[in-house]
């Protein structure tokens, strides 16, 4: 990445990425265009949103889930849209909200494990360290009020322990044992905290990895039934001591309880 | 050039606009040469009309192509047509390109500040000092953590409690601790608490018309090693107290701490196990009243031998 010199004020940082969406300006302007009031300044809004994802620390390491649709206002625009990322071998990541601004992260963050990896010291990003970079750039970005409209999730393992942390788009950044952003927040993390406490309060312990797992179906399965921009076909990425992995998963929702539902016939 | 510049700001006094900046690149064989402003010799022949036109010309050239991008606001739209047909005509004779564009863009529906919650209590005394945080960290009626400490620790004599929007408050604390350290590695001793509260000041004010929505309450040792307390608001007015209450249940706490130690006088000074009663009684009463106040209070006791740290439990609904 480019160092570009600038002066320093609070908040700025010489090597936070601003590219990104910006007005292209054309070459030439054709003759025939008319330049007038009907030319609208769009807000800065999400165009292409995806919904809420879902962490949970267990025992051993993390494992976060997200369904792979990105809606265009109500459509269901695009279907298989993966927003879960392996960083490194220490690190997964995933994302809400708009799409674009995911993607525009998730270059530079591959660029940036690229330039360790050729580097060739053996040393790799760790989550704490990526979760604050993810902090400083969305907080940057939202103090020129040019925000990227997207909650980043990350995971992993720093020092054999799991961790686990938000940044949403303001730069508000905190860590827990388990998180949801959107809907989810509502949703899925009153579950999250009670199976969490459940098992302290009993056992005196975390979750097992497949309790977490099995925890995290049942979320985005109350999820897919009450939240109106979620999808069947989602993702949960596991990130141990030992080994990352993404799971391609789907749900068999069942909608024969539909139909006891009663007055909006 | 010159002919060029007296044409464009001919049709903006013709269009009574007032320009706010002119930047010239003048392009030196490949790279830029050097930024003129120009803003003196055009401001001097233009008019001003309403108070909420402004209009940015500005000027760049690359590979002998010269391209004016105009910058409007949203006010200025229908003079967008006009002057761009007016300098069209104009840049022909000069063969120019042109370009209008109306703004960078930014957002505007954004709202770049979260409320966050959290409230923070602090008292001084004679040989101590007892700063305390709630750890509930929220916005709206969603908890995000509810084991969030908002006191950071900048020394082992000074404590800094903060609460309002959480990413103001981490960029700040994080700009202060590196000044911090910055002072440390220049000067070989640490920053003492009343010189920590001019700094805090001069930050915050320095964002004075953006500010850091963050309140702040410094607690530490002074010099003589006695409990001195620095209340601020988000623009950087500071004031020395002897106790104080903020955040999100500041207007709770503080009349209850008033009708405590408001009329406290030198020969009845509080005590520290008077303070930390009162502390966890404050957190408890506001717990019961603000929704943004709960879960745990975490507290600092800023002694001559260290700092002591603490957990209450609050109400967790």
């Amino acid at each position: 990445m480019e160092f570009v010199s600038q002066n320093w004020i609070p908040g700025n940082f010489k090597s936070v990425p601003d590219t990104g969406r910006t007005v292209q300006i054309p070459s030439k302007l054709p003759e025939d265009i008319e330049l007038s009031h009907d030319v609208v300044q769009h807000g800065w809004t999400p165009i292409t949103t995806t919904t809420s994802v879902l962490g949970v620390v267990f025992e051993s390491g993390v494992a976060l889930a997200a369904d792979t649709l990105t809606s265009y206002g109500s459509m269901a625009c695009f279907q298989n849209n993966p927003r879960i990322l392996t960083v490194n071998q220490n690190i997964i990541v995933a994302a809400a909200g708009e799409y674009s601004d995911y993607q525009f992260i998730r270059d530079v963050v591959e660029e940036k494990v690229r330039t360790e990896k050729s580097l060739n010291d053996g040393i790799s990003m760790k989550p704490k360290a990526l979760h604050t970079w993810l902090s400083r750039v969305l907080y940057n970005r939202r103090t020129k009020m040019k925000p990227l409209w997207s909650t980043f999730l990350v995971a992993g393992i720093q020092n054999d322990v799991p961790f686990l942390g938000e940044i949403d788009k303001l730069g508000t950044a905190f860590v827990d044992d388990q998180i949801a952003s959107g809907y989810g927040a509502y949703l899925a993390l009153p579950l999250m905290r009670k199976a969490i406490d459940e098992k302290r309060e009993k056992f005196n312990s975390k979750l097992t990895k497949d309790e977490a797992v099995d925890l995290l179906k049942k979320c985005m399965e109350v999820l897919y039934y009450r939240d109106a921009r979620s999808h069947d076909k989602y993702q949960i990425g596991i990130i141990t001591k030992d080994s990352v992995e993404v799971q391609n998963l789907a749900l068999k929702p069942r909608w024969e309880v539909a139909k006891l539902v009663q007055g909006y016939e | 050039m010159l002919l060029f510049y007296l044409s464009l700001s001919r049709i903006l006094l013709s269009l009574n606009l007032r320009v706010y900046y002119i930047i010239l690149n003048l392009m030196n064989g490949q790279q830029t040469a050097k930024q003129t402003i120009l803003h003196e010799h055009f401001e001097y022949h233009m008019l001003r009309v309403k108070a909420a036109s402004t209009a940015a010309v500005s000027c760049i050239t690359l590979d002998n192509v010269i391209t004016i991008v105009i910058y409007f606001n949203s006010s200025f739209c229908h003079l967008n047509n006009k002057l761009s047909q007016l300098i069209r005509v104009k840049s022909q004779s000069l063969n120019m390109d042109t370009i209008i564009d109306r703004g960078t863009p930014k957002a505007r529906n954004f709202e770049p500040y979260a409320s966050n919650g959290g409230s923070i209590v602090a008292i001084s005394g004679k040989d101590f000092a007892i700063v305390a945080s709630d750890t509930r960290l929220s916005e709206g009626y969603m908890i995000y953590t509810r084991k969030q400490s908002k006191l950071f620790q900048l020394s082992d004599k000074s404590v800094l409690g903060c609460t309002g929007c959480w990413c103001d408050t981490l960029s700040l604390t994080n700009i202060i601790q590196s000044q911090l350290k910055s002072y440390l590695y220049d000067h070989n001793t640490i920053m003492q608490p009343n010189s920590i509260a001019q700094l805090l000041s001069t930050l915050l004010y320095s964002r004075r018309f953006f500010p850091y929505y963050v309140y702040n309450v410094l607690a530490g040792l002074d010099n003589n090693g006695e409990g001195c307390l620095y209340s601020y608001d988000p623009v950087g007015h500071c004031e020395k107290v002897n106790y104080t209450a903020g955040g999100s249940s500041g207007v709770l706490m503080q009349p209850f701490l008033d009708s405590w130690l408001g009329k406290r006088t030198a020969d009845n000074p509080v005590t520290e196990e008077e303070a930390l009663s009162l502390v966890k009684d404050a957190f408890t009463a506001a717990g019961e009243r603000d929704i943004y106040t709960g879960d745990e209070v975490v507290y600092n006791i800023i002694k001559k031998d260290g700092i002591q740290t603490g957990v209450v439990q609050l109400r967790k609904d």
